[in-house]
């Protein structure tokens, strides 16, 4: 089964075919064995290819395999980053439908390439479902129902200035960094205004669409199931948000606590 | 009481946060029971046990098992409702009082702070990997079975 492979032109596509929707899972927030599982399935269902490699990390994949004694290579680098399930679930059920179907690369190419342009972001639900789920972290933190209204409000405002970042391509760092600045801020004009009352529970609320908990439960996973470099750049990478984030809460509390003073 | 109520909440902030991960809306059920549990497990363990490490590896343990088997159920890949059912277990607050301890400069109690976040992010990868693992290993078990029952036991050694 699989797509029918009689030249090295047809090994070549199946090779660019396989890769792309690796690259389109792991930039949508796949773990690294089920992009290696996925590509190496995708290839040994098509019939006479010989030894396959599949290598991941989170910035790169490598593959490589042979058909009549030919080597077939291919390399992607991965820069974008998201978490985007609705779009996982299709490529996984496509990489399932072109196991056990019949088909030609070309025609899974089309199929794949309408698969990446489905299942968008639309930004006011993203805001909208980020506010909802603050809310209920701020009530979970012992914060008051103002309190949740003002962290609804900082994260709605956060998450917009976060796309509006990310839009223009500037490292996560500083998208990361600025959104917590700005989430934070809020909340502590409103806690100064007098409006809410617990600074902390608002600002854990706010800072909740930000963390890492994805990137770092993945990366602890790729690292006991063997991935040794994928775990670890994952780790740094959830250790560099995180740190990101307290920067950009910590310029806010050191402003609305001690006035200026960071350190002394 | 108290515990339902709170567990409710966090699992309508699990579905809030599947629904920005753009989760299938199918799937959003599923989120719900996953954050319930999750939340569930951790504070039910934090009255008898004083360790942020193990409190986390217990909630992350039965949200991964229910995940296991709602992805079965539903025939999803299991992080679907692993990511939105981790979330409110993930230690922001722990960073939030971190870094505030830095700034009023109480630098014990933020490392303090800081470790405990550390462990919980440690206890909850660590819960999701054991249950995926025990998940695996029934799996394996009910397999061999079949195959033993039908008479072929030569088929999975290829």
């Amino acid at each position: 089964m699989g797509a029918a492979i009689n030249s090295v032109d047809d090994a070549r596509g199946l090779s660019n075919l396989a890769i792309s929707a690796g690259q389109l899972l792991l930039e949508n927030g796949a773990e690294i064995y089920r992009v290696e599982d996925t590509i190496h399935r995708m290839v040994s269902a098509c019939g006479d290819i010989e030894r396959i490699n599949v290598w991941a990390t989170y910035n790169m994949i490598l593959i490589s395999f042979s058909f009549e004694n030919q080597d077939v290579m291919a390399m992607r680098r991965i820069k974008s980053y998201s978490t985007n399930l609705s779009r996982l679930v299709s490529i996984n059920q496509f990489s399932r439908w072109f196991v056990s179907s019949d088909t030609t690369v070309d025609e899974s190419y089309k199929k794949l390439t309408h698969v990446a342009m489905g299942n968008n972001f639309k930004l006011f639900t993203r805001m909208l479902s980020a506010g909802l789920g603050s809310a209920c972290f701020t009530l979970l933190f012992k914060g008051t129902i103002q309190d949740s209204i003002v962290a609804v409000i900082a994260v709605m405002l956060e998450i917009a200035a976060y796309s509006w970042i990310e839009k223009r391509e500037f490292p996560f760092f500083i998208s990361n960094f600025s959104a917590a600045l700005i989430g934070a801020t809020i909340s502590a004009i409103f806690v100064t205004l007098g409006i809410a009352v617990n600074l902390d529970s608002i600002v854990i609320g706010a800072i909740m669409p930000l963390l890492p908990g994805v990137s770092i439960t993945n990366a602890v996973r790729d690292l006991m199931s063997g991935d040794l470099l994928s775990g670890t750049l994952g780790m740094m990478f959830a250790l560099l948000t995180g740190i990101s984030i307290a920067i950009g809460v910590g310029i806010v509390l050191a402003i609305y606590i001690n006035g200026g003073i960071i350190w002394n | 009481m108290e515990l339902i109520y709170m567990s409710t909440i966090a699992a309508v902030s699990s579905v809030a946060y599947g629904w920005f991960f753009n989760a299938p809306r199918k799937s959003l059920v599923g989120a719900f029971f996953c954050g319930f549990i999750g939340w569930f497990a951790f504070s039910i363990s934090q009255k008898f046990i004083n360790n942020s490490f193990i409190t986390a590896l217990l909630g992350a343990f039965f949200l991964g098992l229910l995940s296991e088997i709602l992805c079965r159920i539903y025939k999803l890949p299991v992080t679907v409702f692993i990511i939105p059912g981790i979330i409110p277990l993930v230690p922001g607050a722990g960073m939030y009082y971190t870094m505030y301890n830095f700034v009023i400069q109480d630098y014990v109690l933020a490392m303090e702070n800081g470790r405990q976040a550390l462990f919980l992010a440690g206890g909850i990868s660590f819960g999701v990997l054991l249950a995926s693992i025990f998940s695996r290993s029934l799996r394996v078990v009910r397999n061999k079975s079949t195959r033993l029952f039908r008479g072929e036991k030569h088929e999975y050694r290829q």
